[in-house]
């Protein structure tokens, strides 16, 4: 079977695509520009924190619209270079060496495989992924000429292995001290720096972290990794899990609960310390949603816009279906909610709060079309008393709630 | 007269939210204040905890309660509104609720001919009291809160002039 046979059939198992998940298996390289197994590419770069929720919605995008998305995770603020450069060095930056295309992993229908592309060396990304906002990249706001949209909101965990049972909260100070202080710290058995973990200061979630204990991402103390995945290879390789520990986004996390624990964060100004999740144990991103989990911010959308202030047409596509805006699959406009939800994101009509920046301020989020109970349907919480209920149009909904993917919000 | 039709069923939905005052206020999930409405008027109360707002008919019917800056959670919630015909409603003055455990910013939505009240938390707060009410503020129980105990003797960036 050729390439893109195999292709053809697997995409017709991706309406099977739930509760997926990504593999990392890479099959044989091709040229990212082939467009006999990536038809009607649309070029991409930026955070590998995005990549494993990334790969299950490129998967149906791939499927119902024909579109193959092809990602290069270069880190965050380098995929908001690759749509503006920085001051310090304004030329164009393409996209070099390999990047990524997803497909219906053959063993396992639920999960996806990363397969590595060759790029050529003029491949300008259409779109740009950061967990961090631009001024948080480039410390200066956003030009014109660059649109953003914002996406799934993702939250930041520190981590520790998971024989380490001792280490159940952290607070903002104390973690400032393990990154900004290193074999200084003075904070438990987080002394030394071969045993700390960091990811790199144009990493969106090292900004994230940053940008909640007050040290600069510039500046951590620790062993470097280039994605998530690396940090928790790096993580579990210390050979006393007591005093290792790091950091990882919270998709990431998802499918390693296994090997390591996360850290309940108490951040500044904050009288306790929480998890993402109701406990160590859930998996309802409950303090995510609602504000008390303070490492937390939406991914951003970069593209370059035309002189009607308009992204081109094909990242535009993308853009609204990565952001929610337009569905996936006209068929089940709820997938997108349950993609994102199930792996370890919050789509954005969950949230009851928004931040005006990144470690910034809280203020009361509404939705214009919100999906919070769509959202717990997927991930399996129990409905609280009174709320969601079931419905089929709005008419069968009081209150002057909506019908949204089948229950009254 | 023309009798305004308000919708109970869309108050009481509506008030889910305020329902999460008696949570906040130490009581429970069952505290939810019950709205009656009959014949232009609207009365609205609920047990201790959760505040009340009650009026007596007409066409314009007046709600009227004492507003209770700085309230203590067991003290009723004020609210001052008056209530027109044709189901429109209009809070015809500033809703100044306080107090650390209770939610503010009750608005009345009369779109599609039902009546909502819409809880905005952070109503009459600054940016930095609306943040604090987020990540201070009350959970369920069944929501982990640790103490992450006490602060290294040496932070950043004290450390790095050392």
């Amino acid at each position: 079977m050729t390439i893109r046979r195999a292709i053809v059939a697997l995409a017709g198992t991706a309406g099977m695509l739930l509760g997926a998940s990504t593999a990392s298996a890479q099959t044989t390289t091709v040229a990212c520009s082939d467009t006999s197994v990536l038809p009607n590419p649309v070029f991409m770069g930026g955070s590998s924190a995005f990549e494993p929720i990334l790969g299950l919605l490129a998967v149906q995008i791939k499927s119902k619209q024909g579109v193959s998305i092809v990602y290069a995770p270069i880190a965050s603020c380098n995929g908001v270079s690759a749509i503006s450069p920085p001051a310090d060095n304004p030329v164009a930056q393409p996209l070099t060496g390999t990047a990524h295309y997803y497909t219906v992993d053959p063993t396992d229908s639920t999960k996806v495989v990363n397969n590595s592309c060759n790029l050529s060396g003029n491949t300008m990304a259409s779109v740009g992924v950061s967990d961090a906002a631009f001024d948080s990249c480039q410390g200066v706001a956003k030009p014109a000429g660059i649109g953003e949209w914002t996406g799934p909101v993702q939250s930041m965990l520190i981590i520790v292995p998971e024989a380490n049972v001792t280490t159940t909260a952290i607070s903002a100070e104390q973690a400032a001290a393990i990154w900004g202080c290193g074999a200084k710290s003075g904070v438990g058995n987080f002394t030394n720096e071969s045993a700390i973990q960091q990811r790199s200061a144009t990493s969106g979630t090292q900004i994230l972290v940053a940008r909640n204990i007050g040290v600069p991402e510039t500046a951590f103390k620790g062993v470097s990794n280039s994605s998530g995945g690396n940090l928790v290879t790096s993580l579990l390789a210390v050979a006393d899990p007591q005093i290792a520990i790091g950091f990882l986004a919270n998709d990431a996390y998802a499918t390693r609960r296994s090997v390591i624990n996360s850290v309940a964060f108490r951040g500044i100004g904050q009288k306790k310390a929480y998890y993402a999740d109701t406990d160590a144990t859930a998996d309802d991103l409950r303090n995510v949603r609602d504000g008390h989990y303070m490492i937390q911010g939406p991914l951003h959308f970069f593209s370059k816009l035309d002189s009607t202030n308009q992204p081109a047409a094909s990242a535009k596509l993308v853009l609204d279906w990565l952001t929610g805006a337009a569905p996936i699959d006209t068929a089940d406009p709820y997938s997108y909610v349950r993609i994102v939800s199930t792996n370890g994101d919050v789509p954005q009509c969950a949230m009851k709060v928004k931040l005006d920046k990144d470690g910034g301020k809280f203020s009361p989020f509404t939705p214009p079309v919100s999906c919070g109970c769509a959202f717990d349907k997927a991930k399996n919480v129990k409905f609280a008393a009174g709320t969601c209920a079931t419905c089929t149009s709005d008419a069968t909904c009081a209150g002057g709630t909506h019908c949204q993917f089948g229950y009254c919000e | 007269m023309k009798l305004f039709k308000i919708s109970t069923i869309a108050l009481a939905m509506a008030l889910t939210g305020w329902g999460a005052c008696g949570n906040d206020s130490g009581g429970s999930k069952t505290d939810v204040p019950v709205l009656t409405s009959t014949g232009g008027a609207i009365a609205m109360d609920g047990p201790s905890g959760t505040g009340g707002i009650s009026g007596t008919g007409g066409a314009t019917t007046k709600l009227d309660a004492a507003a209770t800056p700085d309230a203590p959670p067991d003290v009723p919630i004020g609210l001052d509104a008056s209530v027109t015909v044709d189901v429109s409603i209009a809070i015809d003055a500033a809703i100044t609720l306080d107090g650390p455990a209770v939610d503010r910013g009750l608005t009345i939505d009369t779109a599609g001919g039902e009546v909502a009240l819409v809880v905005d938390p952070c109503a009459g707060l600054t940016a930095a009291q609306c943040h604090d009410h987020f990540i201070n503020g009350p959970t369920d129980p069944a929501v982990s809160a640790l103490d992450p105990g006490a602060n290294p003797a040496i932070p950043y960036p004290t450390c790095s002039a050392q």
